[in-house]
């Protein structure tokens, strides 16, 4: 964990908006006014090394799709020692098995959250990322009781990575914390591998007229600097594996 | 200004809704060029604004131009140049260089200064021919203008760019090249790198345009270093791939 502190002051700053906003939920949220005390304390110590890494024994929701980003955000909040509750919710992106098989590893038990399968004639992602959220949504608006849930979305850095919603404080893990790629890669002892999940990879297969989208979803992690741009680069030629395009790229 | 900022603060209220939150943001009016800069903090909020649909709805009904900008971009725009500022001695042409640059860590808005005639420069340019402007605004008047494609295929027309520069008699080259090479008998300079400007910013204030195809690697680079947004990136390099 000690190699997720940083001094890049880009990061600095994205984490100090996100500290900012935590200050702003605590006078909102008083319930959560522990736990946002102590989720500070985490991205303090991310910024400032005179900080130490704080314990964080409250119960979280986290949002796990078998993914670099959720992974990463996982082995953080049990670093911290979190309560952790995993949902994952079953569709066409996830690839289960590996899922369950990386969940019993860490002796952690998942919740599996059935959806109606997915509908879309455009690109997969908007609606994929909406049904996980109204899936979730709904699971924790049922428990009627107030929670916290972590998600591992990497953009929505500052202010937009903690929020507060009907079931209590959603937070986006990665991106609260100004964590890269490389970051999250080097969290789950990974190697740089293929982009996105299984439905997007087979979008890109099957239909050339959406590719246009999945490159703009590299490019806006790429600008936001979640990936640089040798991974970028490592992510567009997984996509596309013929032996065609090589020329195009290593120049 | 405070009375604008609130005007604006109230119709992102009601575009976005009483539940959610509106980003924290500060106006700069830039009166020459009629342009209104709101600026947030970071680009996610940025995006925020821009999805809202708002920002067209207000710049129609101001009859300003309105640009979004992120605090975040523009500390590293900052802190880029700043950086290179040491390199820059302040004197003859890195004197008006230093200048340029120093009036760029001030944007927004842009105010270039206006300098007097002081030599001549040879201007390179891949896509637009911004770097005359500049060059002009610090008294080094643009000697000849050759567009980097002409030249043949990227990078090769780099190695062309730098032979022509070093036997033309002007006193600075300036090309879309690496930022900048120094230690030669005149120094070749990448303006656009230098101040970090995008690639918008650089059509916009050129007058020449020309097409050019680049390799995947160099638009990434341009991505991250952000003078390419994102959807035009995905464009140009969905253009290659499918090409």
């Amino acid at each position: 964990m000690l190699y997720l502190r940083t001094k890049d002051p880009l990061k600095r700053y994205r984490v100090s908006l996100s500290i900012k906003k935590c200050g702003n939920l605590i006078e909102k949220r008083v319930e959560f006014r522990e736990f946002l005390r102590d989720f500070s304390g985490l991205l303090k110590w991310r910024i400032f090394l005179s900080e130490e890494l704080p314990e964080l024994s409250h119960r979280v929701y986290l949002a796990f799709s078998g993914g670099i980003d959720s992974g990463a955000s996982l082995l953080i909040m049990r670093e911290i020692g979190a309560e952790i509750t995993p949902l994952v919710v079953v569709n066409r992106s996830v690839d289960l098995d590996w899922t369950k098989n990386f969940l019993s590893e860490i002796g952690l038990k998942g919740k599996f959250l059935n959806t109606p399968d997915l509908h879309f004639r455009g690109h997969p992602c908007g609606p994929c990322s909406r049904s996980v959220r109204n899936a979730i949504y709904s699971f924790l608006l049922e428990r009627g009781e107030d929670c916290v849930v972590v998600f591992g979305d990497c953009l929505p850095t500052g202010s937009l990575s903690i929020t507060s919603e009907e079931f209590g404080i959603k937070i986006a893990l990665p991106a609260s914390l100004s964590l890269d790629k490389n970051e999250c890669i080097a969290l789950m002892g990974r190697e740089v591998g293929e982009y996105g999940c299984l439905l997007l990879r087979k979008t890109w297969r099957d239909r050339k007229d959406l590719r246009k989208y999945t490159l703009s979803r590299i490019m806006r992690e790429l600008r936001n600097r979640s990936i640089d741009p040798k991974t970028a680069l490592k992510y567009i030629k997984s996509l596309e594996k013929k032996r065609f395009w090589e020329g195009t790229f290593d120049s | 200004m405070h009375e604008l900022t609130d005007v604006l603060d109230k119709c992102l209220r009601d575009v976005i809704g009483d539940d959610r939150e509106v980003p924290e943001f500060r106006t700069v009016l830039d009166e020459r060029d009629e342009r209104l800069y709101l600026i947030v903090h970071d680009r996610a909020e940025k995006s925020m604004m821009i999805a809202s649909g708002l920002i067209g709805k207000v710049a129609s009904l101001l009859g300003l131009n309105i640009t979004v900008l992120a605090l975040s971009d523009i500390i590293s725009k900052r802190m880029r140049i700043a950086r290179n500022l040491k390199y820059f001695p302040n004197s003859g042409v890195f004197g008006r260089i230093r200048e340029l640059m120093i009036s760029e860590l001030k944007y927004p808005p842009r105010k270039l200064p206006e300098l007097d005639k002081y030599g001549e420069s040879l201007i390179f340019f891949l896509e637009s021919n911004y770097q005359s402007l500049f060059s002009e605004k610090i008294g080094l008047m643009p000697k000849k203008e050759v567009a980097l494609p002409t030249l043949g295929k990227w990078p090769l027309c780099l190695r062309r760019a730098f032979e022509i520069g070093l036997s033309e008699d002007v006193d600075v080259v300036f090309w879309d090249g690496p930022t900048f090479v120094l230690k030669m008998e005149k120094p070749f300079i990448n303006l656009g790198r230098l101040l970090s400007l995008s690639r918008r910013e650089m059509l916009e204030m050129g007058d020449v345009r020309v097409k050019c195809k680049l390799p995947v690697m160099e638009i990434l680079r341009s991505v991250y270093m952000g003078e390419i947004e994102p959807f035009d990136a995905s464009r140009v390099i969905y253009a290659i791939l499918e090409d």
